[in-house]
């Protein structure tokens, strides 16, 4: 007789999915891009808007969504950047991004919290 | 039908914010094997306040400190969660040498 155990997965957040989903993003709208002031606005939002929308797309059941995405210039100046969340760990995630070239550098972080 | 509107007090957590920030950087210049620590006892100072309140949130408060010397820098968030219950709030501080900005979220459980 096959018993059929029930699915314990508690979380169904795709970790490897959503890091793959940030870092193309993250290619297609910085990969030759000079640093610019009057530039770093609008791609902060298309770059936090579409790792959203993305994420909305992953049918990731009951999660609350909130993307920061942080660009600067690349001087040599110091910059640290950290996170802490209170939160229910076995059911909320964040991902990590960054990306970097000669002028620019990149932080984009997702976190997923989980509703009840 | 009343939607309820979030059920913390924004002015109340840039208070303890500011406070956290303020206490922490002050007057100081810009030491980089002090960052981290800085970092963590303004994420911590913020989050013990938070967790205080017993509501049923979560939190996530988020921490960039930088050197101010001239570079270009910009934030940005957004978001998909309930927005009668969710909100956030960024806190920008600085002085001569420091720039520090806290953005604290919080999603109702």
């Amino acid at each position: 007789m096959e018993v059929s155990e029930p699915n314990r997965t508690i979380s169904n957040f795709r970790q490897t999915k959503v890091k793959n989903i940030m870092e193309e993003v993250l290619r297609e709208k910085l990969t030759g891009a000079t640093y610019h002031p009057d530039n770093t606005s609008q791609w902060t939002r298309e770059i936090a808007d579409e790792i959203k929308q993305s994420l909305k797309l992953q049918d990731m059941d009951r999660y609350k969504y909130v993307v920061q995405v942080m660009i600067g210039e690349q001087r040599g100046e110091g910059v640290s950047m950290s996170a802490r969340c209170f939160w229910d760990h076995k059911r909320d995630h964040y991902v990590q991004k960054t990306f970097q070239n000669e002028t620019i550098f990149c932080v984009a972080v997702a976190f997923a919290a989980y509703y009840y | 039908m009343d939607i309820p509107a979030a059920g913390l007090d924004k002015a109340d957590i840039e208070t303890t914010v500011r406070e956290a920030v303020g206490s922490t950087l002050g007057k100081s210049t810009f030491i980089h094997n002090k960052v981290d620590g800085w970092i963590a006892k303004v994420m911590e100072t913020c989050l013990k306040r938070l967790a205080q309140s017993a509501k049923q949130y979560k939190y996530v408060v988020s921490c960039q400190i930088m050197q101010n010397a001239g570079a270009g820098s910009c934030v940005t968030s957004t978001y998909s969660w309930d927005p009668r219950t969710d909100d956030c709030i960024t806190v920008d501080w600085q002085n001569d040498h420091i720039l520090c900005i806290v953005s604290v979220y919080w999603l109702a459980v």
